[in-house]
């Protein structure tokens, strides 16, 4: 009987002895404020994982080194080591698998592996094009307008008033409070401080670094989850930035933070409809005057070029500002597709037309898919795993994610070297 | 109880549309007492760019705007072009055509407030641009209704579930409606055989026209009016290669109550024209009680060369077929 506890005793404590230990790594910037991975260690691996912080100041290369010297070296006789590291994390995860033996297993999460095309069009000034251009559409679709209803010769009251309203709120609300706040949210956040941080170097397409960790023979199991939503990509990334500090709040898990702009963006569209009908109002009424004031001919093409500026704001604001924010990520590739439309003023009578069109390829908010997966799709020991509905920024915070997670290290769903 | 909601929503609309009901009748004595303007519209509008291209924009490729093509590797292969090959590339999404079908009404009452009700048609499965993507939108998201009443906009999926609800100010339209009502009543009376006399129609345009304009017949009896568009070179958002004044040609029909083609050239470039084209349909008519007072295109296709989100100059074509074009008054 003495024997057999024995051997129970020293089963248990090989048990502990080789039990895991999980590694939580954030990304860019993460040091800063309640880590957005605390929320997943304190009920997934709070007995046996912790959150390590580290400044973003170094090369990926650099900080590694001082994680696997300062976080890792000291406890890694004991157990055996998992890594989950989201976005930029994930690089310096894949670095520590060179530096550590004893880790036995990574789960990267958004990771630009083939390093960030919004970054390089960021740095290279491409990425604010598309604020700028709807900045401008905007504004001249609002002085096109006021102009439009001053020109028409009737006191200001009598015939702008109905166009200024709307267009005042429009101005307020979607002009001014939002696409001035996304581009500013967009510059300060990521173009400045891209400048003057060494890792940024090493997120860039084709950086040395991403050369070496894509080349080199993977020793560890590696889940690489990638995907989210990619519509309204813009507010959904940009929104989620602005409210960075409540998606760090463990308070709010769970909640989707598209929230504050995704709506204003609706608000903005619907806006913009009431603006047309308006001015499809007063253009109607100058056909009236007209038969007794011919110049107000004039004056009617005037609010009617007006509204069709409303028209391609509302296109460019619905359809365009995201085609070209996935553009700048690189998440666009040509498709042969066939369309057709109405010719003439028949509209059963079609026109058809087969062309290559760019086709929006899945990304995060602020990666593409080509940027997490591109390079890592055919190589032994990796499973890509995609998860939709999960903004970049929330990947720390989100009901999918969690699930994700829970199938991994709780129900083994991809093996043993990822579970508890 | 979200299905008495949506039940709810439906009967409002149902309602609310009903004064609105553009299936026009020789009787429209539906309106209500206190509705003093009706404006009804059943529109389609397709919307797309293209590049110039000979044979097709050669009104547009004058010698300034050639230059500036030929400038340009990409673009002058564009222009240069035979005939469309049977496979193309998009390199921009406003070269994919937009389909949009919309119908509205909007009302004005004696007391100076409105309402205004937007059914949006067209299901997004129906325009490719909205396929193209991996996770296409859903149509939940899309707003299908707005209904803007009592300083409230609300949208609406096809469901009739809200998507929003937002704070629109009522706009106070007394005055708007005051000065409609001197020229709708003016209308009225007008002695509709004066507008058949061209001749009367341009000699009551060169007394009240206080610009630079020109007015003139052709040999077919249409007129043509040309005027400076002031100094406001801003206001059609022209290529900046292309310089001088901005100026107007209006061609209208003999009798001068409808116009058949506009023009805008800056200096001697032609930089937007548009055409309209008519069918006589009582949906296109305004009214005022039961009386046409002036009629509505049926259709208004336009060209306007203008710069794309690369920096090209393109045109931007669109085409309105409407199906309903028309405002009523009931002035007393």
């Amino acid at each position: 009987m003495k024997n057999i506890i024995l051997i129970v005793c020293f089963i248990l404590s090989m048990t502990a002895f080789t039990q895991k230990k999980f590694i939580w790594l954030h990304g860019l910037e993460g040091a800063k404020g309640p880590n957005t991975w605390d929320i997943y260690q304190q009920y997934l691996t709070a007995t046996n994982g912790f959150v390590i912080e580290y400044p973003s100041d170094n090369t990926i290369a650099g900080i590694a080194n001082r994680i696997y010297q300062s976080d890792i070296k000291p406890i890694e006789v004991d157990d055996d080591l998992v890594v989950i590291a989201h976005s930029m994390g994930g690089l310096v995860a894949r670095s520590l698998t060179g530096l550590s033996p004893k880790i036995k297993g990574i789960i990267t999460v958004g990771t630009p592996n083939s390093g960030s095309v919004l970054l390089k069009n960021t740095l290279s000034g491409k990425t604010y094009d598309f604020f700028h251009q709807a900045i401008r559409m905007a504004s001249g679709a609002v002085d096109n307008s006021l102009l439009s209803g001053i020109f028409s010769g009737f006191p200001v009251t009598t015939i702008a008033a109905p166009i200024v309203i709307p267009i005042t709120i429009f101005k307020n609300s979607t002009r001014d409070g939002v696409l001035t706040s996304l581009k500013i949210v967009l510059q300060t956040g990521m173009g400045i401080y891209a400048l003057s941080h060494p890792c940024i170097r090493d997120m860039l397409p084709g950086s040395a670094l991403l050369q070496h960790l894509n080349t080199k023979t993977d020793t560890v199991p590696h889940v690489n989850i990638y995907g989210a939503e990619d519509n309204w990509q813009v507010v959904r990334a940009i929104g989620s930035l602005s409210k960075i500090n409540d998606v760090k709040n463990p308070q709010y898990r769970d909640q989707s933070f598209d929230q504050e702009y995704v709506p204003k963006m609706q608000a903005g569209l619907v806006f913009i409809s009431q603006i047309q009908q308006t001015h499809n109002l007063v253009y109607k009424a100058l056909a009236v005057p007209a038969i007794f004031m011919p110049w107000i001919w004039l004056t009617r093409e005037l609010v009617l070029k007006a509204r069709l500026e409303w028209d391609a704001l509302y296109r460019y604001l619905d359809v365009g500002m995201h085609a070209d924010f996935a553009s700048n990520m690189g998440a666009v590739e040509y498709h042969l597709q066939d369309y057709c439309i109405p010719t003439g003023i028949d509209l059963q009578k079609l026109s058809c037309k087969k062309s290559y069109v760019p086709f929006i390829l899945e990304n995060d908010g602020i990666l593409s898919r080509q940027d997490v997966i591109s390079g890592m799709e055919h190589r032994e020991n990796i499973y890509n795993v995609r998860v939709l509905g999960v903004n970049h920024q929330e990947m720390g915070n989100h009901i999918e994610m969690r699930k994700l997670l829970e199938e991994i290290i709780i129900n083994k769903k991809y093996g043993n070297a990822f579970s508890r | 109880m979200k299905s008495v909601y949506v039940h709810l929503v439906s009967a409002c609309f149902f309602l609310l549309n009903t004064a609105c009901n553009n299936d026009l009748q020789p009787d429209i004595s539906t309106g209500q007492p206190d509705v003093v303007v009706e404006m009804l519209t059943h529109v389609t509008l397709i919307d797309q760019t293209e590049y110039l291209q000979e044979g097709i924009h050669d009104d547009f490729l004058t010698r300034e705007v050639t230059a500036i093509l030929n400038n340009n590797t990409f673009l002058k292969h564009k222009m240069k072009r035979d005939a469309p090959s049977g496979t193309d590339t998009v390199f921009t999404y406003d070269e994919i055509p937009l389909i949009k079908e919309t119908k509205n009404c909007t009302r004005i009452f004696t007391d100076g407030s409105m309402e205004s009700i937007t059914e949006f048609l067209t299901p997004l499965s129906e325009n490719l641009i909205f396929q193209l993507t991996e996770t296409p939108v859903s149509e939940k998201s899309r707003i299908a209704l707005t209904i803007q009443k009592n300083g409230v906009l609300t949208a609406y999926n096809a469901a009739g579930e809200t998507l929003m609800h937002e704070v629109f100010p009522e706009q106070d339209m007394r005055e708007f409606i005051d000065t409609m009502k001197i020229y709708v009543m003016k209308t009225d009376r007008y002695n509709p055989e004066m507008q058949y006399n061209t001749k009367a129609g341009i000699k009551s345009f060169k007394q009240h026209c206080t610009t630079r304009s020109n007015i003139y017949e052709l040999p077919n009896g249409n007129v043509i009016v040309e005027s400076p568009v002031k100094n406001d070179k801003e206001i059609l958002g022209i290529y900046p290669g292309i310089i001088g004044n901005l100026k107007s040609r209006i061609e209208l029909n003999p009798e001068m109550t409808k116009t058949l083609q506009h023009d805008v050239f800056q200096g001697d470039n032609l930089i937007q024209r548009k055409k309209y084209t008519y069918d006589s349909s009582k949906n296109l008519m305004n009214l005022h009680h039961n009386r046409v007072i002036c009629e509505n295109p049926q259709s208004v296709e336009t060209f306007t060369l203008t710069i794309n989100t690369k920096g090209y100059p393109v045109i931007r074509h669109s085409k309105e077929f409407y199906k309903a074009n028309q405002t009523r008054y009931y002035f007393k």
